[in-house]
């Protein structure tokens, strides 16, 4: 669901370009920070409001990696698997939150807890293996690291 | 137009100024290969299989985008440009399944024709084929992701051509897929199966599912014809083999521009209706198998019988207008007897025809009212959803609900017909949709934009105009009849017509599929199937257009003419 504020939030950036489309990506943000991930009734709402077909909408998320289709995690590991980070063990990383986790790239745990994910380079190759959780990066990452970051983050929830 | 010369494999050419160095290669008759382009599709420019060498340009560019000038000098197949084509198909090929030899497609696709041209034997990338789904929602046609080069092809037709932006592609880089909507399945997606994009995808990724594997194009005949699914008339091939029609595709030099819809392209041969392939005579209160003779006889007596004054004859205006002629010859002409319509006629024969497709193209204003053209004539309605797209305004006047409300800026009661017509008269360059809905005192009151506005009629029946120029009548005046002869040749009833319809003494229907009236019938006269007929029928540009009979009659069926022909003989 879409807050009503929400709502009027999209329409006053439709109307603040000169192109109505202009104002899309700031607008899914917005949705995205209120649910958590763009839904095909947001895709429909925006389609009317950008006076956009909904594939369109549809191909403005999916190009950016940023951008969810469905719900996510409260936690949303994102593991960069580009040159830098692979040549210094984002593969090992990876294999060990897919271990603890118990769930492949791209899914869920089924408590809603934790997002694993795969992502292109996060610009911070000086400090690969490079992680972002939410919007935080960990820098220098080490698979110890990740074992006891997420035994806190299971207390936390 | 100035013109500009330009060397084209040494060749010299005159192009005019602003063409792409494709066109111009074209009218030197200088084939260069293409793949995302289509001649009725905007240019992309993304598939690099046209890169030419430009003299004196350090890089090779796409011919379908980029514009000739003075003192060019290109070369379409030089070493540098074969070889980054091969580069091209090498990677196109790895991608995903091309496995020639299980698709549909095979001997008629573009990529692989382009394979044999530039002699590639093998992929030099070991191709991961990825699992690619195959969407088969769709009840005419599928797509197999796994054939698809993202050329876009599709997404143009669906956007630029029906208007309905059904397609796009979702992700990026090697993930990228087509998709439908917001990733729908395309049996649930905004699809309207006009087969617009099945028909200009270049390889086997969109396959119709009824033809497919029956024929490839140097197995069948082509022949060209025009749709009679409503009074459009659009411009289509039936793909011809063995006596069968495999499909219809669309004729992209007429005035639909290669759109059709489900309709016209799959409706006609999903036919479930049972065919009628000999006369049928009522013996003991049965319909049984006769002889031409036997009915001829059966009608003959029938009419008799009625004589003169309990005649009625009824056509429908799906009849092609050479039969039609020789109907009202035969019974108002000869027998005196009253002509009507099977179907409702639209009401202000005072308002003209003066209008088409093109002028939809031209408008800024477009007044649809009393009708819903996406449902009843769905190619101009997607030529409106196109003018919306390039800036026309639409207004809807109409009591009911319809398809179209989704896409008018305003939807009004036709009680407020009036106060659209006063927009209209302010408009530069307007077009006036009018359907059976109007009554004729409203009917009236679009009067007034003659001369203002181009009219376009939505006649419920093919050749309606063709009735209205004979002075046919509305089928109500039927009733009382004690014979009654329709001509129904393979029109589908609908519900509503038959409303009034009391059976009379007796009845004969001539018809090419069985239906509520045929099984009433004392005498049953077999028609051609609409495949089989010949003739013309005047669209709703008013334009004669012809009907060409792709295949041999397979039963029995006889023209109208032919009908008509042998029973005067037998009258007399």
């Amino acid at each position: 669901m879409i807050s009503a504020a929400t709502k009027e939030k999209v329409e006053a950036l439709a109307s603040a370009f000169p192109q109505r489309r202009s104002g899309l990506m700031p607008a899914l943000h917005l949705i995205q920070q209120e649910s958590g991930y763009i839904s095909p009734e947001a895709t429909v709402f925006l389609s009317q409001v950008f006076e956009l077909s909904r594939a369109q909408i549809h191909e403005t998320i999916t190009f950016y990696h940023m951008f969810r289709t469905r719900p996510a995690g409260r936690f949303i590991f994102q593991v960069c698997t580009n040159v830098s980070c692979m040549l210094r063990g984002s593969e090992e990383i990876m294999q060990t939150l897919s271990e603890i986790l118990g769930i492949q790239p791209g899914e869920t745990t089924p408590d809603g807890q934790f997002t694993l994910q795969e992502t292109e380079c996060l610009a911070a190759c000086g400090a690969a293996p490079v992680v972002q959780l939410n919007e935080e990066y960990l820098e220098h990452v080490t698979c110890r690291q990740i074992r006891e970051l997420i035994a806190e983050l299971r207390k936390e929830s | 137009m100035s013109k500009v010369n330009l060397k084209i494999n040494g060749k010299t050419v005159q192009a005019p100024a602003g063409s792409t160095i494709l066109e111009a290669a074209r009218l030197a008759e200088v084939d260069i290969p293409v793949l995302c382009h289509h001649p009725k599709l905007a240019n992309l420019g993304s598939c690099r299989i046209c890169l030419v060498e430009i003299a004196r340009q350090p890089n090779l560019h796409p011919a379908c985008t980029y514009p000739v000038f003075e003192g060019m000098e290109v070369q379409t197949e030089s070493p540098r440009v074969v070889e980054m084509r091969k580069f091209v198909l090498d990677m196109l090929f790895s991608e995903r399944n091309h496995h020639c030899m299980y698709c549909e497609m095979s001997g008629d696709c573009e990529l692989q024709n382009l394979a044999y041209r530039y002699r590639m034997d093998r992929w030099s990338f070991p191709s991961p084929h990825p699992h690619m789904p195959v969407d088969a929602t769709r009840k005419y046609f599928l797509l197999d992701h796994s054939r698809c080069i993202l050329c876009r092809r599709c997404l143009r037709a669906c956007s630029d051509l029906a208007a309905n932006h059904t397609l796009g592609v979702k992700n990026r880089g090697a993930d990228t897929m087509i998709c439908a909507d917001m990733d729908l399945s395309f049996g649930e997606s905004s699809c309207v199966s006009c087969g617009t994009c099945l028909e200009v995808c270049p390889t086997g990724a969109l396959v119709d599912r009824r033809s497919a594997y029956m024929g490839r194009t140097a197995e069948v005949q082509r022949v060209r014809s025009s749709c009679a699914a409503c009074s459009l008339g659009c411009g289509v091939e039936l793909v011809v083999r063995g006596g069968q029609v495999l499909r219809v595709e669309s004729d992209w030099d007429r005035h639909n521009e290669g759109v059709l819809c489900v309709a016209g392209r799959f409706e006609p041969l999903e036919q479930t209706r049972e065919k009628i392939t000999r006369p049928l005579v009522r013996r003991d209160g049965q319909l049984q198998e006769a002889t031409w003779v036997e009915a001829l006889d059966a009608l003959v007596s029938g009419l008799r019988q009625a004589a003169p004054g309990g005649i009625r004859a009824v056509t429908s205006g799906a009849v092609l207008s050479e039969g039609m002629n020789e109907f009202v010859n035969f019974f108002k002409g000869k027998m005196g007897v009253p002509v009507h319509l099977l179907e409702p006629a639209l009401a202000g024969s005072e308002l003209a025809a003066d209008g088409g497709l093109k002028d939809v193209d031209a408008a800024d204003f477009i007044l649809v009212a009393g009708g819903d053209p996406l449902a009843s004539h769905r190619v101009l309605g997607y030529r409106i959803k196109r003018a919306i797209d390039k800036g026309a305004e639409v207004w809807l006047v109409s009591g009911k609900e319809t398809e179209m409300a989704h896409f008018a800026a305003r939807c009004l009661g036709l009680a407020e017909l009036d106060s659209a017509v006063a927009h209209c008269m302010e408009s530069r360059s307007p077009v006036v949709v009018y359907g059976a809905d109007l009554t004729a005192r409203e009917a009236g009151r679009l009067a007034r934009l003659r001369g203002k506005a181009r009219f376009i009629p939505l006649a419920p029946s093919p050749n309606g105009h063709r009735a209205q120029v004979l002075g046919l009548e509305p089928a109500a005046g039927w009733a009382g009849a004690k014979a009654l002869f329709v001509l129904l040749e393979s029109a589908l009833l609908q519900e509503g017509w038959l409303q009034e319809f009391r059976r009379p003494q007796f009845l004969a229907v001539y018809a090419s599929c069985r239906s509520p009236l045929t099984d009433q019938a004392d005498v049953v006269l077999p028609a051609l199937q609409w495949y089989e007929r010949q003739g013309t029928f005047i669209n709703m540009e008013g334009r004669n257009v012809d009907v060409h009979q792709a295949v041999e009659p397979g039963g029995e069926g006889w023209s109208v003419q032919k009908l008509f022909d042998r029973l005067s003989g037998c009258m007399t």
